[in-house]
């Protein structure tokens, strides 16, 4: 049976499990295992930009996701790197480390955002379920849309009012289509295999306050950053704590003005 | 399919140090981010076509070809409907300031791909984990990331060969709509899944039997001397920065705020 001699690492030996997660070789391989699927399925769509240069139609999507409800953290650093391996087939350039960064939120968020609702298979079977499914799915989505178009219209390249909600509606499109149809046939046999994260890696979820702290945070940060950055793309809004500028691009505003959000979202998902 | 641009011809950037090439890389991101005019990036752009030219990236160029034009006139779209500096009108309204801003940025974003494309063409995938880690990354990181880049192709292949298989037991019935084509997708992704976690998993054995596990530095195999070609990169890539500063200086380069 595969993975069935596996005895899980403890991720608290080491710095947490984003960071312990690299001291197990089957971690290590499950993120090239997952960038690669990622990457795999990213080139040939390369063909077909959404934003010229800085994205494209993604099917994708899905990969990361369900991934990350199999492999948890592995699935994270699965889809930073996958989505660099891709964007080598587009240009890399200083924009691509807010894309690692967006994608690595994209595959850590959701398994951590269900795990603070609840937990269990996510093989969602009634309605609750699959709320806590699509909110798991929004977070990490939300959360890539927004460090991704926070970060290439800070460096004054594709306004956010673009891209953050190109993004988010390609994240959730695709894998709020495919990755449900894929975690029913994929959970029972990778649960069967002993190769769920949790088989392999010794982790502890949060506690209950630990948990509603991250969540607020985490919610508050995307929900917020979401509507500043299109607000302060647009000129809609000058934030207090920003100077305003002569900026054709409105960098400095959307730079300065959404990081604190940003800042609670990526400390929301840290916490959970 | 081939995750790598990397093109197996013998040439002065392939034999530079990836080191060096990074510095170079780096070095013309900076100068061109910091221009605007069109005139003024269009210099670099022709430079770094020359140098893919000679970095004999032709087969990659001709690989990239709709990039290379739907990257830049994509920006060109966005920017004559977004740009909000002097000389805009109405939001959302198209303006010759925001067209003229845009080329501008197209310029930039293909100087990027060709920075990328002559970087990658010119340089293993190995060799880059290696000079990344020198510069700090992790063992285990580099490690994955060229694990990543080795098995696309593998996952890819699989793909093909699911999909050739379920086509021949339809005997050749092309499918139709989304619906069709999504509930053809599915099991393709299943089967390429799960022996991609197969292959994981009898992969991770492996490495622990070959002592990945173990403590200690690591050493690569592909380790290149420094040359006095790496300083002749270092300098020609140092101009790029100083120009483009020397070009601000003197008052062109940005459009006026």
């Amino acid at each position: 049976m595969l993975g069935a001699s596996v005895k899980p690492v403890s991720a608290r030996v080491f710095r947490g499990e984003l960071l312990g997660m690299w001291s197990s070789t089957r971690m290590v391989v499950l993120v090239a295992m997952s960038a690669s699927l990622y990457a795999a399925i990213l080139i040939p769509f390369k063909v077909v930009q959404l934003i010229p240069g800085i994205t494209e139609l993604r099917p994708a999507n899905a990969v990361p996701v369900v991934c990350s409800f199999l492999f948890g953290p592995a699935a994270g650093w699965g889809a930073a790197i996958g989505n660099a391996i891709g964007d080598t087939f587009g240009g890399l350039g200083p924009g691509d480390l807010f894309g690692f960064a967006g994608n690595l939120m994209y595959g850590i968020a959701p398994y951590r955002v269900w795990r603070a609702l609840g937990g269990g298979r996510p093989v969602p079977a009634d309605a609750r379920d699959w709320l806590r499914f699509f909110a798991s799915l929004f977070a990490g989505a939300a959360c890539c849309a927004l460090i991704v178009g926070w970060g290439l219209n800070a460096l004054g390249f594709v306004p956010f009012t673009v891209l953050g909600n190109v993004v988010l509606l390609n994240n959730m499109i695709t894998a709020g289509v495919l990755a449900p149809l894929l975690l029913h046939h994929l959970y029972p046999r990778v649960e069967r295999a002993h190769l769920l994260f949790g088989d392999v890696l010794a982790t502890r979820p949060p506690g209950r306050r630990r948990a509603r702290i991250g969540l607020t945070l985490l919610f508050a940060g995307v929900v917020g950053g979401l509507v500043a950055g299109n607000l302060a793309a647009t000129g809609a809004w000058q934030p207090a704590w920003v100077a305003p500028s002569a900026s054709p691009t409105h960098a400095p505003e959307v730079g300065f003005g959404v990081a604190p959000f940003v800042a609670l979202a990526v400390a929301g998902v840290l916490l959970l | 399919m081939t995750s790598s641009l990397y093109v197996d011809r013998p040439g002065f950037l392939h034999a530079a140090h990836p080191l060096g090439k990074l510095l170079a890389f780096a070095a013309f991101f900076v100068a061109v981010f910091s221009l605007e005019q069109p005139l003024a990036i269009a210099p670099y752009v022709a430079l770094l076509a020359l140098a893919a030219v000679f970095a004999h990236a032709g087969p990659n160029l001709q690989r990239l070809r709709a990039l290379l034009v739907v990257i830049p006139l994509g920006a060109i779209v966005v920017w004559t409907f977004f740009y909000r500096g002097r000389g805009a009108g109405a939001p959302f309204q198209p303006s010759s300031a925001g067209f003229l801003f845009g080329v501008g940025m197209g310029l930039k974003l293909l100087s990027f791909l060709l920075l990328n494309l002559i970087l990658l063409s010119t340089t293993r995938v190995e060799e880059l984990t290696a000079a990344f880690t020198r510069l700090g990354m992790p063992y285990r990181v580099g490690f994955a990331l060229t694990l990543a880049f080795r098995l696309v192709p593998l996952f890819a292949g699989s793909a093909s060969t699911v999909l050739q298989a379920q086509r021949l037991r339809s005997l050749g019935a092309e499918v139709r709509g989304v619906r069709a084509r999504l509930a053809q997708t599915v099991p393709v992704i299943l089967a390429v899944f799960m022996g991609a976690l197969r292959r994981a998993d009898q992969m991770a054995i492996a490495l622990d039997m070959r002592g990945f596990a173990l403590p200690g530095r690591r050493t690569f195999l592909l380790e290149r001397p420094v040359s006095a070609r790496d300083a002749v990169v270092v300098l020609v890539a140092l101009g790029a920065p100083l120009s483009s500063w020397a070009i601000r200086a003197a008052g062109y380069g940005v459009f006026p705020r």
